[in-house]
C-alpha cells in the first residue's frame, strides 16, 4: 500500500506548489530581492575592497594614498596573492592545503640553493621543489585517502623541519655585488632583487595571474577543478579518474607556491628559515575574502586577486593609520567574517561542519 | 686503570698548586639539553658554543627542541628525563612552562640550569626546590635599554619598533628596558609600534609601512628584536631609499657584522647564547660536588659598532670563543681559583675594552 | 516496431555479499525501443540486479549477453559496460549541478582545442541540438550552473547524455523519486522520446503509474528471484502489488 501513499503525497505537493506559485507571482518583490541580494554577493570583494580604499583615504590621507605607498602594496601583495592561487586550486576542489607557508620556506630555500649550485637557471630547482612537495601531498591524500587537512597539516610541520635541517638555519642572502666576506653564504643575482622591485614584480604578478585565470576558465584542468568540488561521486561514475586528477591539482598547487617562493626570494633577498611562517592562514584568508566557498565547486581567480589585496590594504592601512598591532588584528578577523558572512548564501547551506 | 694513570698523571703535574682541591674529572657526564628550534642565529650559536664547552669538559649531550610550543616544552623535558641523564640545560620557552620542567626536576632528582631565560625572576627568594641549582639568565633589561641608548646616543628621537607580540614574556621585558631609556630621555618618543611573528618578511613589510607613513624627517630610527627582522627592515629602507632611517638590533650573525662594517647597520648586540655553555660548566662543577655559588648570574650583552665588529667577528662567529683550555679554566673541578660568576659579569665589559 | 532480437538477455545471475544472497536468480530480456520496468519491495533485489547489469558488482554466476555478446566475467566492470553501451541515470548522481548543462552532457567526454582547452561552442552546438531533439525547452542560459534548471530538466539532460553518445541501453534508477509533477511529466516525455529512437530502457520506479504510462513489460522481483513479468496491457496495479508483497 506504501505506493498509494506515496503516489497520493506527490498529489499533495502538487497543490502545495501551485498555492507557492500564486503567492509568489502576486508579490513580485521578494524575488527582486533574492535578485538583488545575489548581485550583491557577488559583488562583495569589490564592493569590500572600495570601502576599505576609501576609508583609509578617509582617515590617513595622502599618506595612505600616495604613489610611494601603492608601490609597496604592489610589493607586499604579490606573494602572498601566488600563495592564495596555490590555494584557490586547491579549495575549489572542496579540499585544502595548510602546508602552502611551509612549502613557501622550503622552496625559496631550495631556489637559492639551486642558484649556488647551478648558477641562474638553479632557481628552478626550487620550482621543482615546490612541485614535488604539491605531489607529495597530492599522493598521500590522494592514494592513501588521507584528508586533505590533516595531510597538508603533516607536511607543514615536515617540511619545515626538512628546511632547518638542509639549511642549518642559515640564510642564504642575495646580493647585487660580490661578497667580501666569505662566511656569508650570498648568491650575486641583481636580476632577482630587481624583479623582486616594483614595477617588475607586478608585471610578473599580471603575467602570472593572467596564465592562471586562462587555465582556470578555459581548459579542461579547470573544469575538472570546479567538478571535483561539485560532486566527486558523479566523476568517478562518469569513469573519470579522480585520484590521478588530485594529485595533478595539488602539483599545480605546488607549482603555483614554487613561484610564490621566487618571488618571495626576489622580493626578500635572502632565502630564511622562518620564511611563510603562518602564511597559509592569510592565504586561505585572501581566498575566503575573495568570495571562494571553502566547500568547493566555485571560484574565481579575478576575486581572489581582489581578496589579497584588500588583506594587504588593510594591514597597510591600519599601520599608517596608526592602529595599535592587537586592535588591527582585530579589524583584520572582523572583516574576515563580515565579507564571508555576506558573500554566503545561507538558503543554500544545511550543514556547516 | 687508565683513569688511575690519569689521576696519577693528574696528581703528578697540578696537584703541586692545587694538592688540596684535586677532584677527578668525570668522562661518563650525559647532560641533556632542551631550547628551542634552530630556526635562528642565537640558538644557533648557543648550540655551538655549548657543544665547545661540552667537549672541553668530556659532556655527552643529548638535543631536544620544542617546537615553540608551551606543551611541547613539557612533553620533550619528560622525554629527555626519562632518558635519565645527569643533568639538564634548559631554555624556558615561558615561564609556566619553564616552571612545570623545574618540577620535573624535582620529581626526578636530576639537577638542572636553565640558559636565557627564567623560570622565577629571583632565585634564591622565590624557588624552594633543590634540583633546578640555578638560573643562568640573560639581563634581560639591560640588553633592551642598550638597544635604546644606542639609539638614543646616535642623536635619534623618533622612534619606530618592530617586536614580537606581547605574549612572548621574555621579549615584554627586553622592551621595558628599551621603553625605560626612551622614557627618560626628553624629546624621545616611540612614534609607532609593529608587534608580530618577525622574520624577514614582517621586517620588510612594517619597514615599507613606516615609510609610507611617515615622511623623510618624521622618523630617526627603528628598533627590531632579532638580526633577521632587522636585517629585512634594513633591506627595506634601503630599496626605498630611506637610507638615512636607523636600524638597531640585537643579535649578530655574519650578515649583520658585514652590514656593521658596511655602515648599514649602525648597531647591535650579541653573545647572549653564551649562557648555555656556561649553564653547563655550572652543572658540570655542581655533579663533581662543588656548590653552586650565584645561582643567578646575569650575562650582559656585548654591544657591537663598526669599531668592534672586526673584533667580535674574530672571536664569536665560527669559533669557539674560548679555548678548550680556558674553558676547564672556569670549572673548579680543574682551577680550584675558577670564578665563573666573575667572568660571566665581567665578560662584556672586559671585551669592550 | 520492437525488434525482436533481444538487445540484452540477463540469464539466472546471482550475487552474495558474506553470507547473505542479495540475488537469488535474475532473469530477464530487453529489446531495441523497449521499456522495461523492474519493481519490487526494498531489498527485494531490484538495486543488485541492476547494480550486476551496470557492471558495478560481478555476478556470483549467471551471464549477461548484450548484442550476441556474452559478456566475460574478466571484463565485467563499469567502463566495459559503458563501452558496451549502458548507460546509468543514477537519481541523486547523475548530475554535476554547480556545472553548466553542456558540461554535464559532455561529463568524462569534454572535447578539446589544442589539447588542453575546452571546446565551448562545439558543447554548445551539441547540447543545443540534443536538448532540440529531447524537445526540452530550457530558459536559463546555457553558461549558468545546472542547478539553476528545473529538476526535470537536469534529469532530462542526464538522460540525454545516455542518447547523445549513442548509447543503445539506458538504466533509469528512479528517475523522478525527487521531482515534482510537471517535471515527473517533462521527464517521462523525454524517456517516451529515447525510446522512440529505439533506445532500450530499464526503468526502477516506486511509482507504479508511472511505471504504467511509461513500461512495455514489468518484471518482478521478489526474495532475490525474477519471480513475475507482465505485459502492461495484461496487468492490473491490484495485481502488481500483490505480486510485490507476495511474490
Amino acid at each position: 500500500m506504501t505506493i498509494h501513499e506515496k503516489t497520493n503525497e506527490i498529489k499533495s505537493q502538487e497543490s502545495g506548489g501551485l498555492f507557492q506559485n500564486l503567492r509568489n507571482n502576486g508579490l513580485s518583490d521578494p524575488q527582486t530581492r533574492t535578485k538583488m541580494m545575489e548581485r550583491l554577493r557577488d559583488n562583495v570583494p569589490f564592493i569590500a575592497i572600495t570601502l576599505v580604499i576609501l576609508l583609509f583615504w578617509g582617515i590617513s590621507g595622502d599618506r595612505f594614498m600616495s604613489l610611494r605607498n601603492w608601490t609597496f602594496i604592489a610589493q607586499q601583495t604579490p606573494v602572498l596573492l601566488l600563495l592564495a592561487f596555490a590555494l584557490l586550486l586547491v579549495v575549489t576542489t572542496g579540499s585544502i592545503d595548510i602546508s602552502v607557508g611551509s612549502n613557501l620556506g622550503f622552496s625559496a630555500y631550495m631556489a637559492a640553493l639551486g642558484m649556488l649550485w647551478f648558477g641562474t637557471m638553479g632557481f628552478l630547482v626550487g620550482i621543482f621543489a615546490g612541485v614535488l612537495i604539491g605531489i607529495l601531498n597530492g599522493v598521500i591524500f590522494s592514494l592513501f585517502k588521507i584528508s586533505s587537512f590533516v595531510t597538508t597539516l603533516a607536511m607543514l610541520i615536515i617540511v619545515r623541519a626538512v628546511l632547518v635541517i638542509v639549511s642549518d638555519g642559515r640564510s642564504i642572502y642575495v646580493s647585487d655585488q660580490p661578497m667580501s666576506n666569505s662566511n656569508i653564504t650570498s648568491i650575486e643575482a641583481k636580476w632577482l632583487l630587481d624583479l623582486g622591485q616594483f614595477p617588475h614584480i607586478l608585471y610578473v604578478s599580471i603575467a602570472i595571474t593572467f596564465l592562471l585565470w586562462v587555465v582556470y576558465e578555459k581548459t579542461i584542468f579547470g573544469q575538472q577543478l570546479k567538478a571535483l568540488g561539485g560532486n566527486e561521486k558523479v566523476l568517478r561514475l562518469a569513469g573519470i579518474s579522480v585520484t590521478w586528477f588530485k594529485i595533478q591539482v595539488f602539483a599545480a598547487a605546488g607549482f603555483m607556491v614554487g613561484l610564490a617562493s621566487f618571488i618571495n626570494l626576489a622580493r626578500s633577498g635572502a632565502a630564511t628559515v622562518q620564511a611563510g611562517q603562518m602564511q597559509e592562514l592569510d592565504a586561505i584568508a585572501a581566498v575566503a575574502l575573495g568570495g571562494t566557498v571553502l566547500t568547493g565547486g566555485h571560484g574565481s581567480v579575478l576575486k581572489t586577486v581582489v581578496g589579497a589585496l584588500t588583506l594587504t590594504i588593510v594591514a597597510n592601512g591600519l599601520t599608517i593609520a596608526g592602529v595599535p598591532p592587537s586592535w588591527s588584528m582585530i579589524a583584520r578577523g572582523v572583516l574576515l567574517i563580515i565579507a564571508i558572512a555576506i558573500s554566503l548564501n545561507r538558503k543554500q547551506i544545511d550543514v556547516v561542519k | 686503570m687508565k683513569n688511575l694513570t690519569k689521576l696519577l698523571l693528574f696528581v703528578l703535574i697540578l696537584a703541586p698548586m692545587h694538592f688540596a682541591e684535586a677532584v677527578t674529572p668525570r668522562k661518563d657526564l650525559v647532560i641533556a639539553d632542551l631550547g628551542q628550534p634552530q630556526t635562528n642565529p642565537w640558538v644557533i650559536n648557543r648550540h655551538r658554543f655549548q657543544e665547545c664547552v661540552a667537549r672541553a669538559l668530556n659532556i655527552k649531550q643529548i638535543l631536544a627542541d620544542d617546537e615553540n610550543m608551551e606543551s611541547k616544552h613539557v612533553s620533550q623535558a619528560e622525554s629527555l628525563i626519562s632518558r635519565q641523564p645527569d643533568a639538564l640545560v634548559f631554555n624556558p620557552l615561558t615561564s609556566p612552562a619553564g616552571a612545570q620542567v623545574a618540577r620535573l626536576l624535582e620529581r626526578n632528582r636530576i639537577p638542572g640550569m636553565t640558559a636565557g631565560r627564567v623560570v622565577v625572576a629571583d632565585y634564591d627568594k622565590e624557588y624552594k626546590g633543590q634540583f633546578l641549582i640555578g638560573q643562568m639568565g640573560t639581563n634581560l633589561e639591560a640588553w633592551g635599554a642598550a638597544m635604546a641608548q644606542a639609539a638614543i646616543d646616535a642623536g635619534h628621537r623618533k622612534i619606530a619598533m618592530i617586536w614580537n607580540p606581547k605574549d612572548v614574556i621574555t621579549t615584554q621585558y627586553i622592551w621595558a628596558g628599551a621603553q625605560a631609556v626612551i622614557d627618560k630621555t626628553p624629546g624621545a618618543k616611540v612614534i609607532i609600534e609593529g608587534r608580530d611573528r618577525l622574520s624577514r618578511e614582517t621586517g620588510i613589510k612594517y619597514a615599507e609601512q613606516y615609510v609610507a607613513r611617515f615622511n623623510k624627517g618624521e622618523l630617526d630610527a627603528i628598533i627590531v628584536l632579532g638580526a633577521t627582522a632587522g636585517l629585512g627592515t634594513q633591506f627595506a629602507l634601503e630599496q626605498a631609499g630611506r637610507t638615512e632611517v636607523d636600524v638597531i638590533t640585537c643579535d649578530i650573525d655574519e650578515q649583520v657584522a658585514q652590514h656593521i662594517r658596511d655602515g648599514k647597520l649602525s648597531f647591535s648586540i650579541g653573545g647572549h647564547w653564551m649562557g648555555g655553555g656556561f649553564a653547563l660548566i655550572h652543572l658540570y662543577d655542581y655533579l663533581h660536588g662543588f656548590p653552586i655559588e650565584d645561582t643567578q648570574p646575569d650575562f650582559s650583552l656585548i654591544p657591537v659598532t663598526a669599531k668592534t665588529v672586526d673584533a667580535y667577528e674574530r672571536q664569536f662567529l665560527d669559533s669557539c670563543v674560548l679555548t678548550p683550555n680556558e674553558i676547564r679554566n672556569l670549572s673548579r673541578v680543574y682551577n680550584p681559583d675558577a670564578d665563573l660568576p666573575g667572568f660571566i659579569e665581567n665578560f662584556a665589559k672586559t671585551w669592550n675594552q | 516496431m520492437l525488434d525482436q532480437q533481444p538487445i540484452l538477455e540477463v540469464e539466472d545471475v546471482s550475487k552474495s555479499f558474506g553470507g547473505v544472497q542479495a540475488l537469488k536468480s535474475g532473469s530477464f530480456k530487453l529489446s531495441r525501443g523497449e521499456v522495461i520496468a523492474i519493481i519490487g519491495a526494498n531489498g527485494a533485489g531490484k538495486s543488485s540486479l541492476i547494480k550486476i547489469v551496470a557492471g558495478v558488482y560481478k555476478p556470483d554466476k549467471g551471464h549477461i549477453t548484450i548484442k550476441d555478446t556474452v559478456i566475460d566475467p574478466m571484463h565485467h566492470n563499469v567502463g566495459y559496460m559503458r563501452q558496451m553501451g549502458i548507460e546509468v541515470v543514477y537519481q541523486d548522481l547523475a548530475i554535476v549541478p554547480n556545472m553548466t548543462a553542456p558540461y554535464n552532457l559532455f561529463l568524462g567526454r569534454i572535447p578539446r582545442k589544442f589539447g588542453i582547452f575546452v571546446d565551448e561552442r562545439k558543447m554548445r552546438k551539441k547540447t543545443e541540438e540534443v536538448l532540440a531533439e529531447l524537445k526540452v525547452k530550457t530558459v536559463q542560459s546555457l553558461s549558468r550552473p545546472i542547478s539553476e534548471m528545473s529538476g526535470g530538466q537536469q534529469q532530462s539532460i542526464a538522460i540525454g547524455r545516455a542518447i547523445a553518445w549513442g548509447k543503445e541501453i539506458v538504466i533509469l534508477d528512479e528517475p523522478t523519486a525527487a521531482l515534482g509533477p510537471n517535471e515527473t511529466k517533462e521527464v517521462e516525455r523525454v524517456v517516451h522520446e529515447i525510446k522512440d529512437r529505439g533506445t532500450a530502457v530499464i526503468l526502477i520506479s516506486h511509482n507504479l503509474e508511472q511505471v504504467f504510462r511509461l513500461a512495455d513489460r514489468i518484471l518482478v522481483v521478489h526474495h532475490g528471484i525474477t519471480s513475475k513479468e507482465f505485459q502492461k496491457t495484461e496487468v492490473t496495479i491490484d495485481e502488481l502489488v500483490k505480486a510485490i508483497t507476495l511474490g
